[in-house]
């Protein structure tokens, strides 16, 4: 049994995960501000790069590129034609693709922040359950859109092939870990952000707009630049990860963007602990496991057919969950800490004197 | 010129006069008393000004600047710091959080710079200097790491004025800044506030029940009832006002309003 494509899938869906529970626990642990419509900043980030590598491979079948592998150059970019044509681009030019991939995840960063800065404005407006409210329908409009719009996505169909920017590399196995390797360093420099956002003086700034915003107010500080700047900042970092994920699944496709996803990154944040990175972190990999396991596909390597549907299984799991959870530790797993800056030392420093 | 400017202001809640048609103005470096029967307009009076709400009609004019309007946090800005009179702390974070939020332009505040430590790190320090001072002021500076669940009710009223005292106030509105701090505490809270006026030239308004305590303390007072300013003058000529004592005592019919001094002046004493 070769478990290879498994792992470096969940260490690849971690990351994913990771990267989006920090981020919505930056907006919702710390900020207070319910971000319902996470999976639609995912979605700009799996769309930024769909468009980035079919438009760069279209015009590279053009060139000489194209003539050295003797391909046709690409009329629709969303022809089964093109997606061949693609993957043959892809592998033969890795410096290519590398420009391609950074430049969807610096591209992809930027259109997420200023979509999630636009977006804070109902955060301005209403209050959190309507915000809740506002941003799920945001994100489910969005998707009934470009489904409908083959401009974006190839609407209802999807983008076909959107090469892995490690597909130069022959061994499946050897590109799926080193892959796996990519996402995991992004997830990484994001975890470094939002510990050294959460643990700043902007970190006690969006605490203390949660715990009370017209106190925070009161007290000189510019609550809807702070709701502005958390809410770009989050969804820069979901974007993000919908870069990486459709760089991992190798398509783009509105149906894939369900609030789910978002459900699924909320529970990770009640379960590990909001406004705690390390417990976010924690609960993101359990969560990650339930989900990677609780599939047909995942059981069946163990020769498991289990008489029903086990995608409904995994919200019982994730239900049962976070009901014991409430029951009997509503903080989460790592209850949230004091704002760690230099000024604790201070006073750490004269208690221990 | 008067630091603080208020003319003809109004506030009405669907009809009812909260505030209804106050002018008085205060000079720089006064410590002045604000005090009224329960419902007289007093916090009110302190919403209009530090912007939580607009008056429904009139002006009130900071340091030459018109502020009606503004928001609370330009007002803030401007040097003009309020209390509330039921705490509102920021409940998840600890009292030494509480104390740092409120001085300006602190660097690490920009989530760019909060991304290097290294640059506001000498800030930080100095701000935590500044709170180590200011709560040991307040006897807070032991439970400066605890949350503020944990604090007494009195402690947490403290705490709510220590954080004014964190920003750059030119003047502070506090609204019962003692109320339910133990006596000892609380004459020292006001010994405190004193000693800043008169150190630092602050302007303090300042909201009290306790006349014995905050007579002994301020230049003058104004008295406010069913939102109007009925008075305003030196400590000793208020505890002899009929007005005033009919205010807070009479029941507002009028009766002891013609008595001179006697029963009820010592009503003013007795209130201590």
């Amino acid at each position: 049994m070769n478990l290879t494509p498994l792992i470096a899938s969940f260490l690849v869906f971690y990351g994913l995960y990771l990267i989006l529970s920090l981020s919505l626990n930056l907006e919702y642990g710390y900020a207070g501000q319910p971000n319902f419509g996470k999976v639609f900043f995912y979605s700009v980030g799996a769309y930024t790069a769909g468009a980035v590598t079919a438009h760069t491979l279209r015009w590279a079948s053009f060139g000489p590129m194209g003539e050295a592998l003797g391909l046709p150059p690409v009329a629709d970019i969303c022809s089964a034609a093109a997606a061949v044509v693609r993957e043959q681009l892809a592998a033969a030019h890795p410096g290519l693709m590398a420009v391609i991939f950074l430049t969807s995840l610096v591209l992809a960063a930027l259109l997420g922040a200023a979509a999630g800065y636009l977006l804070s404005y109902p955060a301005l407006r209403v209050r959190e359950v309507y915000l809740a409210m506002v941003l799920l329908i945001v994100a489910e409009i969005s998707r009934s859109y470009v489904r409908a719009n083959s401009a974006i996505a190839c609407g209802a169909h999807g983008l076909v092939g959107v090469p892995n920017p490690l597909l130069w590399i022959d061994d499946p196995g050897v590109r799926g870990y080193a892959y796996a390797a990519a996402v995991l360093a992004v997830a990484g420099i994001v975890y470094v952000v939002a510990q050294r956002l959460g643990n700043s003086p902007f970190g006690r700034v969006l605490k203390a707009v949660r715990d009370d915003e017209l106190a925070a107010q009161v007290l000189g500080k510019r609550v809807a630049r702070i709701k502005g700047q958390v809410m770009a900042i989050g969804s820069g970092m979901a974007a993000v990860a919908g870069v990486l994920y459709a760089f991992h699944v190798q398509f783009v496709g509105a149906e894939d963007f369900i609030p789910v996803i978002t459900f699924n990154v909320l529970a990770m944040v009640i379960l590990g602990g909001a406004a705690n990175h390390k417990g976010v972190a924690l609960g993101a990999l359990i969560l990650t496991a339930v989900d990677r396991m609780s599939r047909t596909s995942f059981l069946a390597l163990f020769g498991l057919q289990p008489p029903f549907d086990v995608n409904y299984l995994r919200y019982v799991i994730i239900g049962a969950l976070l009901v014991v959870l409430i029951m009997f530790r509503p903080q989460g797993l790592l209850p949230e800490g004091p704002v760690r800056t230099p000024a604790v030392e201070v006073f750490q420093r004269r208690g221990s004197a | 010129m008067a630091l603080l400017e208020v003319r003809g202001l109004h506030k009405d809640f669907g009809g009812a006069a909260a505030v209804a048609g106050v002018d008085f103005t205060l000079e720089a470096g006064a410590l002045v008393g604000l005090i009224g029967p329960n419902g007289s307009g007093k916090t009110t009076l302190f919403n209009l000004l530090s912007g939580v709400l607009r008056p429904t009609r009139g002006e009130i004019y900071f340091d030459g600047q018109r502020i009606d309007g503004l928001s609370p946090d330009r007002i803030f800005r401007l040097g003009l710091v309020r209390t509330f009179q039921v705490p509102r702390l920021f409940r998840h974070m600890t009292t030494l959080e509480n104390a740092l939020l409120p001085p300006e332009d602190q660097l690490g505040e920009s989530p760019w710079h909060a991304l290097w430590p290294k640059r506001w790190r000498q800030q930080e320090l100095a701000l935590a200097h500044k709170a180590r001072a200011v709560l040991e002021t307040f006897r807070l500076d032991h439970a400066a790491l605890q949350g503020t669940t944990e604090l007494s009710g009195g402690q947490m009223k403290l705490l709510e004025a220590a954080r004014a005292l964190m920003g750059r106030a030119r003047l502070l509105l506090f609204d019962e800044p003692a109320a339910g701090v133990a006596p000892a505490l609380a004459r020292s809270v006001f010994d405190h506030l004193r000693r800043l006026q008169r150190e630092t030239g602050m302007t303090l308004l300042v909201i009290e029940h306790r006349l014995d305590v905050l007579f002994e303390y301020v230049d003058d007072a104004i008295v406010m009832d069913r939102g109007c300013i009925i008075a305003r003058g030196k400590p000793a000529e208020l505890a002899r006002d009929p007005r005033v004592i009919a205010a807070y005592f009479g029941g507002g019919d009028g009766q002891h309003a013609g008595e001179p001094g006697g029963a009820a002046g010592s009503g003013v004493t007795a209130m201590g």
